[in-house]
């Protein structure tokens, strides 16, 4: 896994963001953005070559399940890693972003070795593939 | 009034229908077509126009309870100052969390650092204070090992100041959760008044609600009473084996 992957983190709330932003770099990823919600963070993956999406669900503007959806239904971006950070907890939500497409799903509040798991599982899945 | 009642009440007075249905059929057997004609319509109108008295007596009964909603001072009341209240008090309590929570951001992100620092000198130092215990340092090396000695002492006192001032920081950071307490409960009264004053309303009225499940999956936040809804994973490992249950 390049520890220098370029990855972009969406949440609406600027704390959450900083928490996973902290977590991210003690696991070694440094090369994060940030962005607030659907809306800004499209543009900024059509623009801009990320390796990697993380994600909230519920956000204003664009939620992330729809930017899920438009990232699959986008031909450059379609095959971009997708990891949903999310309070969203319910047995049907759960299996929406599963068929929408998502790599992984950790459900608020988690721990640093939850997060760790998953992308490690996500980027062991991808070099296997 | 009970849907029993309402139906008893359309209902006209049973002997007449009878008496007008007798005729009805006596004049069929005749075969008086007007007089049948006459006969269908005076049923007709019996049943409608009790249908009329009943929907204008409901019309009444809104009218009554809009006028209860427009006079009672509550509602008024409710929409004018208090909701928007409610809508600031709750503001103010994203405010603060949010406050509190930049402000331990800051604290952890200035100490971890520092954390850092201490384990990495540490664990040096302790490599040459082995080195020098096996006797393998020539006096050189141990000059030069006193010096980092003394400045690593000087140091581990500076940090750990600033370590106690982030963590005290980190502790005072907490005082929203007083504040923000108080104002949630103040909401959860406002939201619990709102709810009996609308029961009553419905009550008076007599609307039925009817709750059509939404098929379009929405974000609905955090769930809090999670035990009381079997769709709702209960944590990260409920979420990781219905996941593996659908191949992932």
């Amino acid at each position: 896994m390049n520890k220098d992957m370029k990855i972009l983190i969406v949440d609406d709330f600027s704390t959450m963001r900083r928490i996973v932003k902290n977590l991210m770099r003690d696991l070694g990823f440094a090369n994060t953005s940030e962005a607030d919600d659907g809306l800004t963070a499209l543009p900024m993956l059509q623009g801009g070559k990320y390796d990697f999406l993380v994600t909230d669900w519920n956000m204003p503007g664009m939620q992330g399940i729809d930017l899920l959806k438009a990232v699959r239904a986008d031909p450059n971006l379609s095959s971009l890693p997708v990891l949903m950070v999310t309070a969203e907890s319910k047995k049907d939500q759960i299996i929406e972003a599963a068929q929408a497409g998502v790599n992984g799903y950790v459900v608020k509040p988690f721990t640093a070795a939850t997060l760790k798991e998953k992308i490690d599982k996500i980027f062991e899945r991808i070099e296997a593939a | 009034m009970s849907t029993d009642a309402l139906a008893a009440e359309i209902q006209p007075p049973t002997d007449m229908r009878l008496s007008l249905a007798k005729s009805l059929v006596t004049n069929l057997e005749q075969g008086n077509t007007a007089e049948v004609d006459q006969l269908i319509a005076n049923l007709a109108n019996q049943h409608e126009s009790v249908l009329f008295q009943e929907v204008g007596k409901l019309t009444r009964q809104l009218h009554d309870s809009l006028a209860v909603f427009g006079n009672d001072d509550l509602f008024p009341d409710l929409a004018e100052n208090r909701i928007p209240n409610a809508r600031e008090r709750l503001k103010f309590v994203i405010e603060k969390t949010e406050e509190s929570a930049h402000r331990t951001l800051n604290s952890v992100e200035e100490a971890l650092p520092i954390a850092h620092d201490l384990e990495e000198n540490g664990s040096n130092m302790r490599e040459d204070w082995a080195k020098f215990i096996r006797r393998e340092m020539d006096a050189e090396e141990f000059r030069q090992m006193s010096k980092r000695i003394e400045s690593f002492l000087e140091t581990v006192e500076v940090d750990a100041k600033q370590l106690n001032k982030g963590l005290s920081d980190i502790m005072l950071a907490q005082d929203f959760q007083d504040i923000t307490g108080q104002i949630i409960r103040q909401v959860i009264e406002l939201v619990q008044e709102m709810e009996e004053s609308l029961v009553t309303v419905i009550r008076n009225t007599g609307t039925k609600t009817k709750s059509d499940s939404p098929k379009y999956i929405v974000a609905e936040g955090p769930q809090v009473n999670q035990e009381d809804n079997p769709d709702v994973m209960s944590g990260q490992d409920d979420v990781d084996d219905l996941l593996s249950s659908l191949g992932f």
